[in-house]
């Protein structure tokens, strides 16, 4: 039986498309939960972003205000001493270590103390670190799911033609059956009458083409087709191209390519429905606008459905190695979204605004910190070292945000405007404070000299 | 066989360490010269504190204390004059 069965391999239909394993770290985790609360919304995915970076920075807030303020104060205090740093910057220009121990000795007696510990700034940097390899893991890991929701969907579709054990024999639109390898009956053992399940996917959610056999839920190799049901089925629909003449008369390897055809064309629709659905969540700030999908860059160089090999690169994180066979399964899938696979991602408007803002931030930075720079060495390289950075760091968090998504470049420019506010903002009251306090001491030491004279 | 071990120690030797422990070096010197924010509360800072650290003991045991010594460096230690020893004592190990 085995053996005709193998032999009869071509008069079975293989419709199924893959889901791909999404993988998701604990910090994934909670990330999710954040952009999970607006799901269903339009744009989405750019509001969790903009709050996701909200909350982060109200979290490490503390940490961030303790060394702004210490910075601040360093660079007021430094430019009260501006003359006598210089003057020992003069005098010691070829002895470093001499100018350091004297340039102690100055801030001692001003009662300055060097604060500005090295294990903050690590430690900060490290969770930056973390957040920002969770934060593309999980854009990769949504992208990849949405994908997964797709490959469902079509499933489903496919599904609905199958004879099930509940279904209705002579209903004619069930011309599908399924079949199944097992142990005993080798390859292609038809299931006539089958429960329908749903194969596991990262998440626990079952991805079509299952069938529980046994109680155990087995792989579906492909469906067998009723040629007379089928037959049936198809003169009663209307609006679709007629069934061949010599339909009976036709090989099974014809037939089977004409059902094939068929189930394909609902399935596809169902897809790219859902696709449709669901496209408000993704793009920003509202659907058919500016940028079609988030998890891809802003920009004209990417789609806002990307070919497979495009899809490969910007999902390798979440899951794993991807070979080449899943190809078939994706074009299936995206077969309907020809329109998206050849509209532009979006127009560089965020990526420009990003490293625009950047800019700025380390200007403002740069500027506010001017004192400290310039005279914390003898040769003022401090200085020059904020100069590159006011340079380099935005074209590097540009780099960034082309290769990585919209959302990245969202959360950046949300980021920067956040700590441009709380710089400002330190900056302001630290100086007022620092100017009250420079008053009180000369009133201070107006009082004491008084003082002394009167008692001369 | 013999030979060939011999051979490859004396490139470990000659050749390999010096490329770590100079990597190593000039890593941080590039951090010190481009990137670095000069603000510590030690003398010597803590970057120069692993560089005389790795040039003294080599390129593992000076990165463990140059780790040890950022972690001392938080905001709850005094600071202060605290260069790194020419050889590491390690009493409390033995």
């Amino acid at each position: 039986m085995g053996f005709f069965n193998l032999l009869a391999g071509q008069n079975i239909i293989d419709v199924a498309v893959d889901g791909i394993p999404a993988n998701l770290g604990r910090i994934g985790y909670v990330i999710k939960w954040i952009f999970d609360l607006f799901s269903g919304m339009p744009g989405a995915i750019a509001l969790g972003a903009i709050v996701f970076t909200l909350a982060l920075k109200t979290l490490v807030l503390p940490l961030d205000i303790f060394s702004r303020v210490k910075m601040k104060k360093q660079s007021l205090l430094m430019g009260s001493m501006r003359e006598d740093m210089e003057k020992l910057q003069k005098q010691y220009a070829n002895d470093k270590n001499m100018y350091n121990q004297k340039v102690m000795e100055l801030q001692r007696a001003n009662g300055y103390n060097p604060l500005g510990a090295c294990l903050p700034t690590l430690v900060s940097l490290i969770i930056f670190m973390v957040v920002f390899s969770s934060f593309s893991q999980y854009s990769q890991y949504a992208n990849l799911n949405s994908y997964n929701q797709m490959a469902i969907k079509y499933s489903l579709a496919v599904q609905e033609y199958v004879l099930t054990s509940d279904g209705d024999e002579n209903d004619n639109s069930l011309f599908l059956i399924a079949a199944v390898e097992t142990a005993e009956n080798g390859l292609n053992n038809p299931v006539p009458k089958t429960d329908l399940l749903r194969a596991k996917d990262g998440d626990g959610n079952y991805i079509g083409g299952f069938t529980k056999l046994n109680g155990e839920p087995e792989e579906i190799y492909g469906y067998y087709v009723d040629y007379a049901k089928f037959g049936e089925y198809y003169a009663g629909l209307s609006g679709v191209e007629e069934l061949p003449p010599n339909w009976p008369s036709l090989s099974e390897v014809e037939k089977n390519a004409f059902v094939k055809d068929y189930v394909r064309i609902g399935a596809r629709q169902a897809a790219a429905d859902y696709y449709h659905e669901h496209s408000a969540e993704t793009s920003f700030p509202a659907a058919n606008w500016w940028i079609g999908n988030v998890w891809y860059p802003d920009s004209m160089l990417n789609k806002e459905v990307p070919s497979f090999s495009g899809f490969r690169s910007a999902i390798s994180r979440a899951a794993g190695s991807i070979d080449a066979n899943y190809e078939e399964s994706y074009n299936e899938v995206t077969y309907n979204l020809q329109e998206e696979k050849n509209t532009y991602n979006g127009y560089f408007v965020l990526i420009v605004l990003a490293i625009g803002l950047m800019f700025l931030q380390q200007f403002i930075m740069m500027r506010s910190q001017k004192a400290a720079n310039e005279l914390s060495t003898v040769d003022g390289q401090a200085a020059t070292t904020n100069k590159v950075m006011m340079v380099m760091m935005p074209i590097i968090f540009g780099f960034f945000s082309f290769m990585y998504s919209a959302a990245f470049s969202i959360y950046m420019i949300v980021n920067t405007i956040y700590s441009l506010i709380s710089t400002l903002i330190i900056n302001k009251v630290v100086s007022v404070r620092f100017d009250d306090n420079l008053e009180k001491q000369a009133l201070n030491k107006a009082a004491g000299r008084a003082g002394r004279k009167r008692l001369k | 066989m013999r030979k060939f071990t011999q051979r490859l120690r004396d490139f470990k030797r000659k050749y390999l360490k010096p490329v770590f422990k100079m990597g190593a070096m000039r890593l941080i010197v590039f951090y010190q010269k481009r990137l670095s924010r000069h603000t510590c509360m030690y003398k010597p800072t803590c970057s120069e504190y692993t560089l005389q650290a790795i040039n003294n003991r080599g390129v593992i045991l000076g990165i463990l204390a140059g780790l040890w010594r950022i972690i001392r460096c938080n905001p709850f230690s005094k600071g202060g004059y605290d260069p790194p020893p020419e050889k590491f004592k390690m009493k409390w190990v033995l």
